[in-house]
């Protein structure tokens, strides 16, 4: 109990002290003052639900370092939606989900996104067919112009990375 | 922590389980077969020997499925190329990526449209005096007695001095009975201030707007952009407003007061406002296909166990509720298969 008072005080005099700081170095990345209110809160999020202790001797490199990760992470899920956007416009207008189902749909999207990760293109590209489409490894190899074992080795590494995060062999 | 779940949007996946690697990757091995397209009967049988044979072995499967099930809503004829589309789309320079940035944020506006932007306090919502969880809901006396109650997922903060009481409303829903005191109380929403004359009273924060119920006394609405009093709301009626103005008055909706039993109350409700409703006292997404929408239901219904609620919808709708995960819900017509 005396510990989650103390980490919460330490989270307060985190925030009190470095919040401003915080909000500045994201406006600096993202040349916007509203986003970077957003983002700065989402850093103090990720804290809070991670729970962890806090290193309080480097306040702001450790500030800093956290913040790298919302800010790259914001950067693919702009990236993410604009894909999606465009896709979208390229379908005929009796396909395009409902205007309530976009929500649902993009954040599965960003989802399923973090999940592959930095995979390379080629094996996102097996394990999506595997995936969304049930294509056979034969109907993959002959889609993508590799052999059946290539898509083998594909599906496993992709497999492992998302459903265990393990690191491909 | 078993409360796992955040408004942060780094969750939504089923973690993965606490397995050997070995197994892990045995698992995969399975599933890629199953995948081959041309499984021999014989490995079938061998694959239902390895599931059978430890527990790990079938947690490590079920968190696949799991998974799996994720990936499915992306998948099938019409999704499937807008989900490669997306998914396929190669990291971008920073160069090209703030020239991106302009034309993509045009283009949400455009699609998109308004209706998401939450103005954010300096001070945000975690740091309230007071607060609720998704699904939780907490009754306050407050020093002057006034009784306070905060519905799901809601923060206040309280600003007691020498001349005046202030609270300030800063998401979610409130209840409020007056305590009895000669320092004026302010109830300040963002959109604009409230001030009751000695009464019960139910404010509640919408996307764009507030929405004020008076059961009992008089309260009077100050839009944040006027600066003075735009209309005095008697008991009985409701009143949205936003910092620009004051929306007609209507009856008391059924839900003014019924949360603070614990109850949602229908009456003739359509389906989709229905589970909009429900929706706010679990975590996760809660949504239903168009053709349902529409379905009307009466009825009241406990707020405390919303799995229970859902669970007994086909019982008085032609509907199927799907749990894709405990936090994503779908409801779909009863003939379509899933």
């Amino acid at each position: 109990m005396a510990s989650s008072g103390q980490w919460h005080q330490q989270i307060d005099r985190l925030y009190g002290d470095h919040q401003r700081w915080l909000v500045s170095w994201f406006r600096r990345k993202l040349g916007c003052h509203q986003r970077a209110d957003d983002l700065t809160h989402d850093t103090f999020m990720r804290l809070l639900v991670r729970r962890e202790a806090i290193t309080v001797r480097e306040p702001r490199a450790f500030l800093t370092t956290l913040a790298s990760r919302v800010l790259s992470n914001h950067w693919r899920r702009e990236q993410v939606e604009a894909a999606y956007l465009r896709s979208l416009a390229a379908l005929p207008e009796e396909q395009a989900p409902s205007p309530e189902e976009h929500a649902l749909l993009l954040e599965a999207l960003h989802q399923v996104d973090r999940m592959l990760g930095n995979l390379p293109l080629p094996v996102k590209r097996a394990f999506l067919y595997a995936q969304l489409d049930g294509l056979t490894h034969q109907a993959i190899a002959d889609q993508l112009n590799l052999s059946v074992s290539t898509v083998k080795r594909y599906l496993i590494r992709a497999s492992a990375q998302c459903y265990f995060a393990l690191e491909s062999t | 922590m078993s409360e796992s779940w955040s408004t942060d949007a780094e969750q939504g996946l089923p973690a993965p389980p606490d397995i050997p690697k070995e197994i892990a990757r045995q698992a995969v091995e399975w599933l890629v077969e199953w995948q081959s397209g041309d499984m021999a009967a014989d490995r079938q049988e061998a694959f239902r020997r390895w599931h059978e044979a430890n527990p790990d072995h079938r947690s490590a499967w079920r968190h696949i499925e799991q998974v799996n099930q994720h990936l499915r809503d992306l998948g099938g004829p019409q999704r499937a190329p807008l989900a490669r589309a997306t998914l396929l789309t190669p990291p971008l320079s920073s160069r090209a990526r703030k020239r991106r940035q302009v034309v993509q944020s045009l283009v949400a506006a455009l699609f998109l449209g308004g209706g998401a932007w939450i103005t954010r306090d300096a001070w945000p919502e975690w740091r309230a005096d007071l607060r609720t969880a998704v699904g939780e809901r907490a009754t306050h006396r407050l020093d002057d007695g006034t009784e306070l109650t905060l519905n799901t997922d809601s923060a206040v903060d309280v600003r007691f001095n020498d001349q005046e009481r202030r609270l300030r409303l800063l998401a979610g829903e409130i209840m409020v009975t007056t305590g009895q005191d000669t320092r004026p109380l302010v109830i300040d929403t963002g959109q604009g201030e409230l001030h009751p004359l000695g009464t019960r009273f139910n404010v509640r924060i919408l996307e764009n707007a507030v929405r004020l119920s008076v059961l009992e006394g008089v309260v009077a609405i100050r839009p944040r952009g006027q600066g003075r009093e735009a209309a005095r709301v008697p008991a009985g009626q409701q009143r949205r407003f936003n910092a620009f103005g004051v929306a007609p008055a209507a009856p008391l909706d059924d839900n003014a007061a019924a949360w603070t039993h614990g109850m949602l109350v229908a009456s003739n409700q359509r389906l989709a406002d229905f589970l909009a409703e429900l929706g706010r006292y679990r975590n996760g997404t809660l949504s239903c296909d168009p053709a349902v929408a529409d379905l009307r239901l009466s009825g009241t219904y406990p707020l405390a166990d919303s799995d229970r609620v859902l669970t007994a919808l086909p019982g008085i709708l032609p509907v199927e509720v799907r749990f894709l995960t405990r936090y994503w819900v779908r409801i779909l017509p009863k003939s379509s298969s899933g």
